[in-house]
């Protein structure tokens, strides 16, 4: 188990290849702690990969990844994973309750109890706690695993673009829902995506991935730099900067 | 509604065998309805068609008892230890392609005209079906619902039990189903080699005894027979195991 008392998140000089294949090529990041890390990138540009190597699900080919001075050697608990595929990621034998005890299983009953309670109320399911997931539309289903994850009382969310198989009305709902979730709870959200609006509306940190293969980092823009108000001139000149980041046609 | 389309199809099937029967006009080679009716009547209140569908259901359970766990036993370890999987494939795709009937003279040479005969021939068939089917729904369960299991910390035996198992009870239902089917064919085979009882039996007796008529009553009889075990089985799920009906999942 990761100790729970880092304070910076670092990705240090990380490659990776499978076989001769490159696919990140000396990622150097580095992230406090309750940040929202936003990474945008042109279809395989390694974003979900680096999400992958941050989850443990895979090891860097070179460099490290760490959180405060421990390094990421394996999956677990501390940083749990909001796939894209929902439909996939939840077990359609359990409901709703029991998806979202799945994690917590050895809790005692009691708290166990109380922590799905409140995650479901976070996510605003609490009036479908014994459907089953094929009861359900995709964006609830989301939220339940969103809540599932937040059941683990991890230190770090990691969303694979969460939102992206969503219909308009419902990504939006559940974009605004996240800010506030991450400004209720203040974990740290790594968050993949290729939508900008989205990036810009929910970042504190936002990282642009160069075409593959062997992306870099072409863009890291910091906490002050991001325009809030979408009706500001700082806004678009951002957008339009995020836009030409990652035109895949600029850099050939 | 469902029930009254079912019935217009027996109709139709009945109409159109009286129509052949009367073409032909050779009761004793192609017997009407109307005889098959009366020869089946006969068998049911003599109590034979009782006795010799039990015997085959018997069989056929008692197989069903040994050759679905062995099935997902095996296919569960072949399907989860890649290497295990590895050795194993070429033999099964090899033994699917031999049907249980060409593995009747071995049979009756290791075992005899012997009840065990007839019932490992049964279970060998079972087996193979369970297992293949169980196998592949292990290997089809998703990366990402293993993945999912690390982060909520299962990893491991416990991410067997707790989702690789769940995951493919699907797959082993229709593998069970499957073999069922291919379990009331089998007895059947089975049991012309000699048993005195059982549906088999009694078509070759039907047949020495050119009784077409109770050839064809018995062949309907275990045609039912067939569907009410998968009408059963189906149900069966469905009562004990609602998590996994496909019913609810295609909503």
């Amino acid at each position: 188990m990761l100790a729970k008392l880092w304070t910076n998140f670092g990705i240090s000089n990380v490659s990776k290849s499978f076989g001769n294949y490159p696919i990140l090529d000396r990622i150097d990041l580095e992230f406090n702690r309750g940040s929202f890390i936003c990474v945008l990138g042109p279809s395989g540009s390694g974003k979900s990969t680096l999400l992958d190597l941050i989850a443990g699900f895979e090891r860097p080919t070179s460099g490290a990844i760490r959180l405060g001075l421990e390094e990421i050697r394996s999956a677990g608990p501390d940083r749990v994973v909001v796939f894209q595929d929902v439909s996939n990621a939840l077990f359609p034998w359990l409901t709703v309750r029991e998806n979202v005890e799945f994690g917590i299983s050895r809790l005692p009953r009691a708290e166990r109890q109380q922590r799905v309670a409140r995650v479901l109320e976070m996510v605003n399911l609490a009036n479908h706690t014994n459907k089953f997931p094929s009861e359900l539309s995709g964006g609830m289903k989301q939220r339940v695993q969103i809540a599932r994850g937040l059941a683990m009382e991890p230190d770090m969310l990691l969303m694979d673009e969460p939102f992206g198989a969503l219909d308009a009305i419902t990504r939006k709902k559940l974009q605004t829902d996240l800010k506030s979730l991450w400004e209720e709870t203040g974990k740290t959200i790594f968050f993949v995506t290729h939508d900008i609006e989205e990036a810009l509306l929910l970042a504190t940190e936002i990282v642009v991935l160069s075409t593959g293969p062997g992306a870099r980092v072409k863009e890291w823009i910091r906490r002050d730099q991001i325009p809030q108000d979408p009706a500001t001139v700082e806004y678009v000149a951002m957008k339009t900067r995020l836009e030409r980041a990652l035109d895949i046609d600029e850099d050939h | 509604m469902r029930v009254l389309y079912a019935g217009l199809g027996v109709a139709i099937v009945i109409a159109v065998w009286q129509l052949m029967a009367n073409a032909i006009a050779f009761d004793m080679l192609f017997p009407p309805p109307r005889v098959v009716g009366a020869s089946a009547y006969d068998m049911i209140v003599s109590g034979s068609m009782t006795d010799d569908v039990g015997a085959s259901l018997w069989r056929l359970l008692l197989a069903l008892l040994i050759g679905v766990p062995a099935g997902i036993l095996i296919g569960v370890a072949i399907g989860w230890w890649p290497i295990a999987n590895a050795i194993v494939q070429p033999f099964i795709r090899m033994f699917n392609a031999i049907p249980a009937i060409a593995l009747v003279p071995f049979s009756l040479l290791w075992l005899g005209v012997t009840e065990q005969s007839r019932i490992a021939l049964l279970v060998y068939t079972i087996t193979l079906t369970v297992l293949i089917s169980t196998r592949a729904g292990v290997r089809n369960v998703s990366r990402i619902k293993l993945r999912a299991g690390e982060c909520l910390g299962v990893r491991g035996p416990q991410a067997l039990f707790k989702i690789v198992l769940p995951s493919c009870i699907p797959a082993i239902i229709i593998g069970i189903r499957t073999a069922i089917g291919l379990g009331v064919m089998v007895v059947v085979a089975a049991e012309m080699l000699g048993a005195e009882s059982g549906v088999g039996y009694r078509l070759m007796q039907a047949r020495s005894q050119f009784d077409t008529a109770a050839l064809m009553a018995s062949i309907i009889g275990l045609g039912l027979l067939a569907l009410l075990l998968d009408r059963a089985f189906e149900f069966a799920v469905e009562t004990l195991l609602p998590r996994y009906s496909t019913k609810r999942r295609i909503k």
